[in-house]
């Protein structure tokens, strides 16, 4: 389970180097760092399970290459016959010093998760929930196609503590950014 | 130039992920192919029955550990609640789980090779309650309903095959007796133990069958091996009773 969405994301991120190296010289939009709204598809592993969903992100810029970022993510997936879900609230920094087409960064996320887990039996549910603080380290790559819109895939490790153990679990995300301002 | 350490940095992080990097702690003990996979999920202390979507209050931050008794086989439980075992030896085997390192439950498991275990416990302040277990035979595939492969009143038994119980006698003598089993029946196991050898565990000193035979009575912790007659009516044909002294 773990694989496929590696795969899918290492492609992203190939095509998207590949497009970027096919682009004529000067063609990439060379714009300062304004804010951005991003979407798009996100997996992650919360302990042993999958889980699949929703990442939305905005930045807003402090500088050149720095940009304070927020990102709301949720997810949810089964197992063990159990139903999960989990919502993800972190704030950080993001490091972009490229300002070509093709755009990697490094971004480190504080905040909380809150993980809710159901189980339906005869007929009554048993539920569960817990907020545990974590971070998240890690970063991606964006494409822009234009002056308004990228695509973007991005990697976090998120490292999240709760019930005596801490949980190192990988977060991927591919989708759209959307550059507001001038 | 530092656009080419920024990728690089990127393309670490990417590498860590894919080769295992990350991911919740891998359970210890042997990696063997094959055997019995185990799923599960811990509730926590605040978990709460309900028909609607109430949350409760965050639970105990105990550390959560299972084992697989008398193996290497030992997984901490995630922050997330979920564990994971593969290859466990197919047979009856037992579930320890312990909470800060002291033990606070235990769940006996029936299962053929490549089956597919999938338990849901809550650990409160000191015991276990087991709220769910199927098991997924590899012949009987899974079904959206939940009811193929696991619909017997004694969880992970089969009717017409060997089973392990344990638990207390709640009615009855040692000819024929009910059986609170511990973790695997919602219901009371009638138990024929007419024609089953007894034995008695711990106490000291030797003990004669006919002496364990006696000491079954309400109340008693007995082990049952046998065979499950009857999956609608929990019902087990007893080959031996131990009985713990």
């Amino acid at each position: 389970m773990r694989g496929g969405p590696v795969v899918v994301l290492a492609a992203t991120l190939g095509v998207a180097a590949s497009l970027a190296g096919a682009a004529p010289r000067g063609a990439a939009p060379a714009r300062s760092n304004t804010p951005g709204l991003f979407a798009g598809y996100s997996y992650t592993e919360a302990g042993d399970a999958s889980l699949h969903g929703l990442g939305l992100s905005g930045s807003y810029p402090l500088g050149a290459a720095l940009s304070l970022v927020v990102d709301v993510s949720g997810h949810d997936g089964s197992f063990a016959g159990a139903d999960l879900g989990q919502l993800g609230l972190m704030a950080g920094a993001r490091w972009s010093p490229s300002s070509g087409r093709l755009r990697p960064f490094a971004e480190g996320l504080l905040g909380g998760v809150r993980t809710s887990v159901s189980v339906d039996v005869g007929g009554a549910t048993i539920s569960d929930a817990d907020s545990d603080w974590g971070l998240a380290l890690g970063g991606g790559l964006d494409y822009w196609l234009d002056a308004r819109w990228a695509l973007r895939a991005l990697v976090h490790v998120r490292l999240v503590h709760g019930e005596g153990a801490w949980d190192t679990d990988p977060r991927l995300a591919v989708g759209a950014v959307f550059r507001l301002g001038r | 130039m530092k656009c080419r350490v920024l990728v690089s940095c990127v393309a670490a992080v990417i590498a860590a992920v894919v080769t295992g990097g990350c991911g919740s702690e891998s359970p210890t003990g042997s990696s063997a192919a094959g055997g019995v996979g185990v799923q599960g999920v811990v509730l926590g202390n605040g978990a709460s029955v309900s028909a609607a979507d109430t949350l409760a209050p965050a639970s105990s931050a105990k550390k959560v550990t299972v084992k697989v008794e008398g193996t290497s086989f030992t997984v901490d439980v995630s922050a997330s609640g979920t564990f994971q075992f593969t290859g466990i030896p197919s047979g009856t085997f037992t579930l320890i789980f312990l909470a800060d390192g002291v033990e606070i439950g235990r769940v006996v498991v029936t299962a053929q090779e490549g089956s597919e275990v999938k338990i849901v416990v809550q650990v409160t302040d000191s015991t276990l309650v087991l709220v769910e277990i199927k098991v997924e035979n590899p012949d009987e595939p899974a079904d959206d309903d939940d009811t193929a492969g696991f619909s017997c009143v004694v969880n992970g038994g089969k009717a017409g095959e060997g089973i392990e119980l344990e638990g207390t006698v709640a009615s009855g003598d040692s000819s024929s007796f009910g059986l609170t089993a511990t973790g695997r029946s919602s219901v009371p196991v009638q138990v024929n133990a007419s024609a089953a050898s007894f034995k008695c565990l711990g106490g000291g000193k030797p003990t004669s069958g006919a002496d364990c035979k006696a000491s079954v009575k309400t109340g008693a912790r007995v082990h049952v091996r046998g065979q499950l007659t009857s999956c609608t009516e929990a019902k087990v044909t007893a080959f031996e009773v131990k009985v713990q002294k």
